[in-house]
């Protein structure tokens, strides 16, 4: 059978650490409050930034950690919640060996990959070697699997804003092949001025956020079915962003013609999160399929323009019977 | 849509490699290249794409781009434009693409859904690093900024390569480290294995960059005599620079349109090894199972295997552990199994070696030769297998090729030589 299910979420972000705090964020609609950053020649670069977690959760103790990035952090915190869900459900524990992970992100490891190169320019015979191996892209992903205790097969993919669906993608694959029996899928990025000022040579008004979603999915049956992925519509030849959007709308209304496209403006109220954003609407999306209450009962369809790459598009309803 | 993806064939496609590009510091082509890796050539000289007079060595394996590429759908502005390791990719790509007839258009309209699969460590870090250097530079002019940070991203060189060779579709970066080639390659083989494309191009690239280079020189990896994978006094690694791109095929698809196949890809296996961030299992736990895990969907024993491709980096961590996962996987067969690493040659190309070394064993299994290290001295006694030392002609059926990353990212790939 192909079906796969969401059985737990997590997140991070500026609105807080757990889902819930970025849920309401996002509900409320209201952009939060950016924090100035020193940037380069005196420059004050904006930036809505995850506050400090009180109290220090005791996972941050451990030793893998201890000299992590921000990333890693986020991407651990928003794991652990979305985990710790899926676990206390009907399904029950996850055995760690078949646990497959999903790691997405656009910058990556970008606070240490500055300094590293920092103390390159200044003199690279004395760079720090603690740095560098928090620089490569996949560090996060390997701390993750370090924490949980999974030897499976571990993912990193370098990708925009929709990066995150084509997580889900690749692990509702690995759970179609049913070597693993569960795969949580995260999109995590962390603020640093080097991407700010990049991002504002695109867009003057463009203000980053950081943190973390993530999924866990199952093959068993859980509270929310992921139903469909769209194609990528990639930028190329006379395609924009725009008219790639368009076709993957029509994509999902084709095929699930009752579903709605909640407004959820993750980037307006959290800032733009680059690999986190499509994690964040998903996440938001899941926990409002899962909690219901709402008029409309049927499936939630996201579509997700990224900055660089592609548009993509999602599709979550609420589990029937089995 | 994307998913849910068809049913699953019944019977797994035989995935088929049908077109082989490659680049690396031996040339770029498959000619030069398959004579350089036959006759065991050195290819390590000294940096010169960036200064490395401050680091503790100052040699690396670089490519001598061609002053002209090859007509495509760029425009000379997009060329111009292009970073190094873009470059390399595109280099790579089309040979592999011309080479599988792909260039003729069918009108079958593959071409508006053909899933591009790459592994890279760094994309275009050099034009990133140009980026930050004129960023701090009080008072520098923000001309070309944008342009720098559009090259460095993979996703640009994603758009850019499907506009060169006029196609689109899915297009998914692998960066695990020193693994991502091989992963790339081996998710690509999956896609046609569960049915989802008939075809994927995949591969790997990356570009020397000074960043990367002083990282690996900060941890002291880098080999500050010859990089001697296996050696018993070897002292360290050599970076290199390359890319290798593949047109996989299912079988089905290849023979009906008469395509030349140059192999097959029989299995793949991956795993992430937790015992430190940059530092191996002692025992190469993870690299055992990988190995089993691709001989395992490949249906063959370690004896079957005429040829292993080790990761082989030449640092004395990651040869000690790889080589007792050797020892653990073949048993007592051990000695009967011809073990060389390419990266004595070429050096450690990142998330393009596994991609890469693929090409390599493509090449041995139908040539019939095995890649030589040549001048390795004394043999460290760990390795109960014998290391190709020579220029060396051998007929064999399948071959194994290893990758394995930072961050515990683990990687195995088995070719089988297709039969002429």
């Amino acid at each position: 059978m192909n079906r796969v299910y969401v059985h737990g979420w997590g997140a991070v972000s500026p609105a807080g650490w757990g889902c819930g705090s970025l849920v309401d964020a996002l509900n409320a609609g209201v952009a939060l409050t950016t924090t100035p950053t020193a940037g380069p020649n005196g420059a004050m670069l904006p930036g809505r930034r995850v506050p400090t977690p009180t109290p220090r959760p005791a996972w941050m103790a451990q030793a893998r950690l201890r000299r992590s990035s921000l990333i890693s952090q986020f991407t651990v915190g928003a794991v652990l919640e979305a985990l710790a869900q899926a676990e206390a459900g009907p399904a029950g524990p996850i055995e760690r060996a078949r646990l497959g992970v999903v790691f997405n992100v656009f910058g990556g490891s970008v606070i240490y990959s500055r300094r590293f190169f920092e103390e390159v320019l200044v003199n690279p015979a004395q760079a720090s070697p603690l740095l560098f191996p928090e620089t490569v892209f996949n560090a996060p992903a390997s701390h993750l699997a370090a924490v949980l205790g999974s030897r499976a097969p571990n993912h990193t993919l370098v990708s925009d804003q929709s990066g995150f669906l084509q997580g889900l993608s690749v692990a509702a694959d690995w759970l179609a092949d049913g070597n693993l029996e569960a795969c949580v899928v995260v999109g995590a990025e962390e603020w640093d001025w080097s991407v700010a000022v990049a991002a504002r040579l695109f867009d003057r008004a463009s203000t980053l956020g950081e943190g973390a979603g993530a999924l866990v999915l199952r093959r068993a049956p859980g509270p929310v079915e992921l139903q469909g992925l769209s194609d990528p519509v990639p930028y190329v030849r006379a395609t924009t962003r725009r008219s790639a959007a368009g076709k993957v709308r029509d994509q999902l209304q084709l095929a699930f013609p009752t579903a709605r496209f909640p407004e959820l403006r993750a980037t307006a109220v959290l800032g733009d999160g680059l690999a986190a954003t499509g994690a964040w609407e998903c996440a938001a999306a899941v926990a409002g399929v899962a909690a219901g209450g709402s008029a409309h009962q049927g499936p939630s369809a996201l579509v997700i323009t990224g900055a660089t790459l592609q548009a993509q598009g999602v599709c979550f309803a609420r589990s029937g019977p089995a | 849509m994307l998913f849910p993806r068809p049913p699953s064939p019944v019977c797994a496609p035989r995935v088929v490699i049908t077109g082989a590009g490659i680049v690396t510091p031996l040339g770029v082509g498959w000619t030069v290249n398959a004579e350089g890796f036959r006759t065991g050539r050195r290819a390590i000289g000294p940096v010169s794409v960036f200064s490395a007079a401050r680091q503790r060595t100052q040699q690396a394996g670089e490519v001598v781009l061609p002053t002209t590429l090859p007509a495509t759908g760029l425009g000379t502005r997009q060329e111009q434009r292009l970073d190094r390791a873009a470059r390399l990719l595109l280099l790579a790509a089309v040979e592999a693409w011309q080479q599988a007839g792909w260039h003729h258009d069918d009108g079958g309209g593959w071409r508006s859904h053909l899933p591009l699969v790459l592994g890279t460590t760094s994309a275009g870090m050099g034009q990133g690093e140009d980026f930050f250097r004129r960023t701090i530079r009080a008072g520098a002019s923000r001309r070309g900024q944008a342009t720098r940070i559009g090259q460095y991203q993979a996703p640009q060189q994603a758009r850019d390569l499907m506009h060169a060779l006029d196609f689109s579709g899915s297009a998914t970066f692998i960066a695990n480290a020193c693994a991502s080639g091989a992963n790339a390659v081996g998710h690509a083989c999956e896609l046609i294995r569960s049915g989802r494309s008939q075809r994927v191009l995949a591969g790997g690239y990356d570009a020397l960059s000074e960043l990367v280079f002083a990282g690996f020189d900060s941890l002291q990896a880098l080999s500050l005599t010859s990089c001697r994978p296996f050696a018993a006094k070897r002292d360290g690694l050599a970076l290199g620079e390359g890319a290798a791109v593949m047109t996989l095929e299912s079988l089905e698809s290849a023979q009906a349109r008469g395509a030349t196949l140059l192999g097959e890809i029989v299995g793949y296996g991956a795993a992430t090894d937790v015992h430190h961030l940059t530092q191996p299992h002692p025992q190469g736990d993870a690299a055992l199972l990988t190995m089993n895990a691709a001989c395992r969907q490949a249906g063959i024993q370690p004896a079957d295997i005429g040829y292993l491709n080790a990761h082989g980096t030449g640092t004395p961590l990651n040869d000690g552990a790889e080589a007792l996962a050797i020892n653990r996987w073949a048993g007592e067969l051990a000695d009967r199994i011809p073990v060389s690493s390419t990266k004595a040659g070429i050096g450690h190309l990142l998330g393009a070696a596994g991609a890469v070394e693929t090409v390599i064993c493509l090449m041995a299994l139908g040539g019939a030769w095995l890649p030589p290290e040549l001048e390795l001295g004394e043999v460290d006694p760990v390795c109960r297998f014998p290391i190709v030392q020579a220029p060396t002609d051998a007929d064999f059926e399948y071959a194994l090729t290893n990758s394995f990353g930072f961050g515990g990212a683990n990687a195995s790939l088995v070719l089988r030589r297709w039969p002429t």
